[in-house]
């Protein structure tokens, strides 16, 4: 061949480079993927911990409406959401959070130093896991349907099965594919759990403060300004904390939703046509480090 | 030969569909009447609408506490409670329009309790 053949090659080769004909390093966006996943995960807890202490405010609101204090009771101020309950959302959202950091493993990305034996925990933690003890916690409501129940525990232990099994392989797309349904059931019942959250806790929010408000209205004419503008002020508190638990919710619900969306795409940064999958990765790592610095806050400033 | 005894009805789980639709129906009815209780403007409209809230509220408590069968103690006593709300929820229907002077509000609060009573009749068919 003659340099004549390779000087009409060279731009064609040129040419493929610019436009990705060599594959592209798919581990960074992998990478935010799976930190956005545990941020999220991390940040859950807080954002219970803000619902709690915010439900626990609204608790006492409504007890300072009682009549009949010789019956009250300490103990009768319940947690809005039991630790069992808690703990169940929070496990769900570690088989995620570690599901998405091995992913990140097969992508070549390093490990972290205690991945092999958050594993091993998780293994030893699921052999005992009553999965339907999970369920039960997790799902109460009876706008939960039979249905929903079984894609739900199915999508689950098929996501934790995969983690356990996991078998050293290159074919980090192909389990992508594969865990696109079951991930997207996860979130989707996560989702509308905290929907349902969200609704029960504004319902309760909203009926203590309309009943503090018509207490307020007939107690009125009997109060001097200075217990008038105390009870202006507890009003406004309660206020605050509706505002503070919906958004803590309606958050977390949305980084959950993102989480689904982004993992729909993430088989695509292994493609040359990745602009669309990374900015989805980009913008649910956007929301899951906001949250966190949310409930950063909260914490300093309670 | 005297007529046999109408048998006993057994325990049976509440129709899901219906249930989730009357769940569905009185949680926008808390909506619209704790919108309607900030926009009345007399204590009688306030105190009416926070006494109907909060009985529908009750009733939501109970609903999403956990699965009730027909034809159980528990059954009977939370279709009492829901025959009496829906007793009130008829009787003040016709009130909404004076108590708050926001037409399209008071609309859609008549809508929902309407509503409301329709539906409990799907769920609370014993």
């Amino acid at each position: 061949m003659d340099n004549r053949y390779y000087a009409r090659l060279a731009p064609i080769i040129g040419a493929c480079l610019l436009l990705g004909c060599v594959s592209p390093n798919p581990a960074p966006d992998v990478q935010k993927f799976a930190d956005a996943v545990a941020v999220t995960a991390t940040s859950a807890a807080g954002a219970f911990d803000a619902v709690q202490a915010g439900y626990f405010e609204e608790q006492i609101s409504a007890i300072a409406l009682q009549t009949n204090i010789e019956a009250f009771n300490p103990a009768d101020i319940q947690p809005f959401l039991s630790a069992d309950a808690i703990k169940a959302r929070l496990d769900v959202l570690d088989v995620l959070k570690l599901y998405a950091a091995k992913l990140s493993v097969l992508c070549g990305n390093p490990s972290e130093s205690n991945l092999d034996q958050a594993t091993d925990k998780f293994a030893s933690a699921m052999q005992k896991l009553d999965t339907n003890l999970v369920t039960a916690s997790l799902l109460t409501s009876e706008k939960v349907t039979p249905q929903e129940i079984d894609i739900f525990t199915t999508a689950l232990n098929t996501v934790a099965d995969w983690i356990i099994e996991r078998k050293e392989s290159k074919e980090a797309k192909k389990t992508i594919i594969a865990m696109r349904k079951p991930v997207d059931d996860i979130c989707s019942l996560l989702s509308s759990d905290l929907q349902r959250i969200h609704g029960q806790l504004r319902a309760e929010y909203k009926q203590t403060r309309q009943n503090d408000d018509d207490a307020l209205i007939h107690s009125w004419p009997r109060l001097s300004p200075p217990e008038r503008r105390e009870e202006l002020k507890n009003l406004e508190d309660l206020t605050v904390s509706v505002d503070k638990a919906d958004s803590t919710i309606l958050s977390l619900r949305s980084a959950v939703s993102n989480l689904a969306v982004a993992h729909a795409s993430l088989d695509d940064v292994f493609t040359k046509d990745k602009v669309k999958a990374s900015e989805l990765i980009d913008d649910f790592r956007d929301q899951a480090q906001r949250i966190s610095k949310y409930y950063s806050s909260l914490g300093t400033n309670n | 030969m005297p007529d046999p005894a109408p048998p006993t009805p057994t325990s049976a789980p509440l129709d899901p569909q219906a249930l989730k639709d009357y769940i569905d129906g009185l949680e926008q009815l808390h909506d619209l009447l704790d919108d309607a209780y900030w926009a009345a403007t007399t204590i009688d409209a306030k105190d009416a609408f926070n006494g109907l809230s909060q009985a529908i509220f009750d009733i939501l408590t109970t609903l999403e506490a956990g699965e009730i069968e027909s034809a159980t103690p528990q059954y009977v006593a939370l279709k009492a409670d829901v025959d009496a709300v829906n007793t009130k929820l008829d009787s003040v229907q016709v009130q909404v329009n004076g108590w708050i002077h926001k037409i399209a509000l008071a609309n859609q609060v008549v809508g929902a309790m309407a509503q409301g009573i329709a539906l409990a009749a799907k769920v609370f068919t014993l």
